[in-house]
């Protein structure tokens, strides 16, 4: 039950105090994580513009900003260019094609009925649950069967078959909530199946279809284990492992190093900076669905 | 044959394209990628795991063993049970702190502070990040000579509590789960503040007229009612950790004992020995993947609901 009684004035001011002083702790703590979570991040932007020497000699010291020669160091002394390359070149057709593939099976579960979709829908599902590093090994041998070791194209295959049962089963949910008399129309006005999915449902699609992508982006951008067993040569390094690789090279030049961090984590978070809305929600969309 | 049965079978066939050949047309290059790149696998590292499987002067060399590589494990390799203890308390530690800082930032943005947007942008920045990317900068925060926590101990006067953090076994694990926690927190922020952001107002306004303060305002009504959500955070985070590769295998302390994950465990002795028993690394694997799972389901069982949640 509500206190019914009055309060003096002293008692609320009190109150007052109280509660402001709450909030300062409130937002002190804030900012204080805030600080935590950017740190270090903007500590290694700032490492990679200073002098690799004095990075040693002196932690704090600004003297030597900002040092633009350590980004064309980068790119003259070493092959992160070549890293960079391996990377868009294997990313970007991986999300593009892999998200139509996804959306087609997406779509074909969601709106077309014969026997064994059910079947079919529950394995994609539960294949989400499997570890990658479970199929490492024949995964391995068989990628050396099929001459796909050390290529781009091996490891953009890679990716894409690693992520259909996900982006299936996230596309084919987005799929089910579009009104079946839209394809419905469309049939009416002459359409086939195969022009329905493309003219009319794929765009309709477009939001969950744009989540999708920018989510596998983020994913393959980042992706490590499969790159780092599936290439070895030096000319197909992606930008993780070159990153890596760059660590064990230049050890001590902490400045090449975050240069190399620094641009490498620019794509992404460009990205974000746009997409934080659409990011944060296919975040979410795919926990939920798990 | 009569011209009506003839007209009937072309028109079965016809229905039978019908039912069919958009399905085929359209799940094909999907079912395709699906069978060749993991249900193969799949069933290849089972098969696997049962046989000894050497490459001699690369050839490979099967022999059928049986669960002789399941009992190796379990009973003898003491690598294996290092990993797995350190990847249970990491697992449970970081997990802990992740989800309870995730709801106390959420709880935080639900009520509004100011820049909020912002706040909630910068928080979650570390989950874009690549696993290497992490990796690199935290080893060098955790660096003896030119990490900031070092230095700034030393610059405060406390220059001997200075250590190489990374590089100590009795903090390598600390270390670790502090990163993750760094790492993941964001995540579960957003999965808690859509979730709280779900609870009608009226519920949370009836509580605060009831004369609740904020803090038993947060246990009692908005945690149980978070429940769902919560229990996805934790049996994702968990299962997440067990698979966790990245890190461990950057920072480079995966080769040590202290830092030593499964997974980590388990692409050295695929990968990067020299005569091993590709058999015996298929069985670690096939053998923590079950573990996952079993886990997985027994925590989302044990930790739902009782009742089915009403608002």
């Amino acid at each position: 039950m509500t206190k019914d009684r009055a309060i003096s004035w002293q008692e609320n001011e009190r109150a007052r105090t109280v509660r402001g002083v709450q909030r300062a702790i409130l937002y002190a703590l804030v900012v204080l994580y805030t600080l935590f979570t950017i740190g270090p991040v903007a500590w290694t932007v700032l490492l990679s513009l200073r002098v690799n020497k004095e990075i040693i000699r002196a932690p704090f010291s600004l003297s030597t900003f900002p040092r633009w020669a350590n980004y064309s160091d980068l790119f003259g002394q070493s092959k992160y260019l070549t890293y960079y390359g391996n990377s868009v070149l294997i990313v970007v057709p991986a999300i593009f094609v892999g998200t139509i593939i996804a959306a087609m099976a997406g779509y074909c579960l969601a709106r077309f009925r014969f026997t064994g979709r059910e079947f079919i829908y529950w394995v994609f599902f539960t294949s989400i649950l499997i570890p990658p590093a479970l199929i490492l090994v024949p995964l391995y041998r068989q990628l050396v069967a099929f001459h796909m070791i050390n290529t781009r194209w091996g490891l953009g295959m890679l990716y894409m078959a690693s992520s259909i049962p996900f982006a299936t089963y996230i596309l084919r949910s987005y799929f089910v909530t579009i009104p079946p008399d839209l394809a419905d129309a469309a049939k009416i006005d002459g359409c086939n199946e195969w022009s329905t999915f493309w003219r009319v449902m794929l765009p309709v699609a477009m939001p969950g279809v744009w989540s999708l992508a920018t989510f596998s982006f983020l994913l393959y951008w980042n992706e490590f284990l499969y790159a780092v067993v599936f290439i070895q040569k030096d000319a197909y390094r992606t930008l993780p492992l070159g990153i890596q690789y760059f660590r064990g090279q230049y050890v001590f030049n902490f400045a090449l190093i975050s240069a190399s961090v620094t641009l490498a984590s620019l794509p992404v978070i460009i990205f974000y900076a746009i997409f934080s809305e659409q990011i944060i929600k296919s975040f979410r969309t795919g926990a939920v669905k798990a | 044959m009569g011209k009506r049965a003839v007209n009937s079978k072309k028109k079965r066939w016809r229905q039978l394209k019908q039912t069919w050949l958009p399905p085929i047309i359209f799940l094909t290059p999907a079912a395709l990628l699906f069978v060749i790149f993991f249900v193969y696998p799949l069933f290849d590292a089972i098969r696997i795991s049962f046989t000894s499987l050497k490459i001699q002067a690369g050839q490979p060399q099967q022999v059928f063993v049986g669960l002789k590589h399941y009992r190796n494990i379990v009973l003898l390799d003491t690598d294996f049970r290092i990993g797995f203890k350190n990847n249970l308390i990491w697992a449970f530690v970081s997990c802990v702190a992740e989800i309870s800082l995730g709801l106390a930032l959420a709880v935080i943005l639900h009520r509004g502070i100011r820049f909020g947007r912002f706040f909630r942008n910068a928080w979650f920045i570390p989950m874009v990040l690549s696993g290497v990317v992490v990796g690199t900068l935290w080893a060098w925060i955790y660096h003896p000579d030119i990490g900031i926590i070092n230095a700034v101990l030393r610059l405060v006067g406390l220059g001997d509590l200075a250590r190489p953090w990374l590089g100590l076994d009795s903090t390598t694990l600390w270390a670790m789960i502090i990163i993750t926690t760094w790492y993941y927190t964001g995540f579960n922020m957003v999965l808690s503040l859509a979730g709280i952001s779900a609870i009608p107002e009226e519920l949370l306004e009836a509580a605060r007229i009831d004369g609740t303060n904020e803090w038993q305002n947060i246990r009692y009504v908005i945690v149980p009612l978070l429940r769902p959500v919560l229990v996805t955070e934790w049996v994702l985070c968990f299962s997440g950790k067990l698979k966790m590769f990245d890190i461990p295998y950057v920072l480079g302390v995966g080769a040590r004992a202290a830092g030593e994950t499964v997974v980590t465990y388990l692409y050295r002795r695929a990968f990067q020995w020299g005569t091993i028993d590709l058999g015996y690394a298929t069985a670690v694997a096939v053998l923590w993947s079950i573990f996952i799972l079993v886990a997985s389901l027994v925590w989302s069982h044990v930790l739902r609901s009782r009742e089915p949640l009403e608002y």
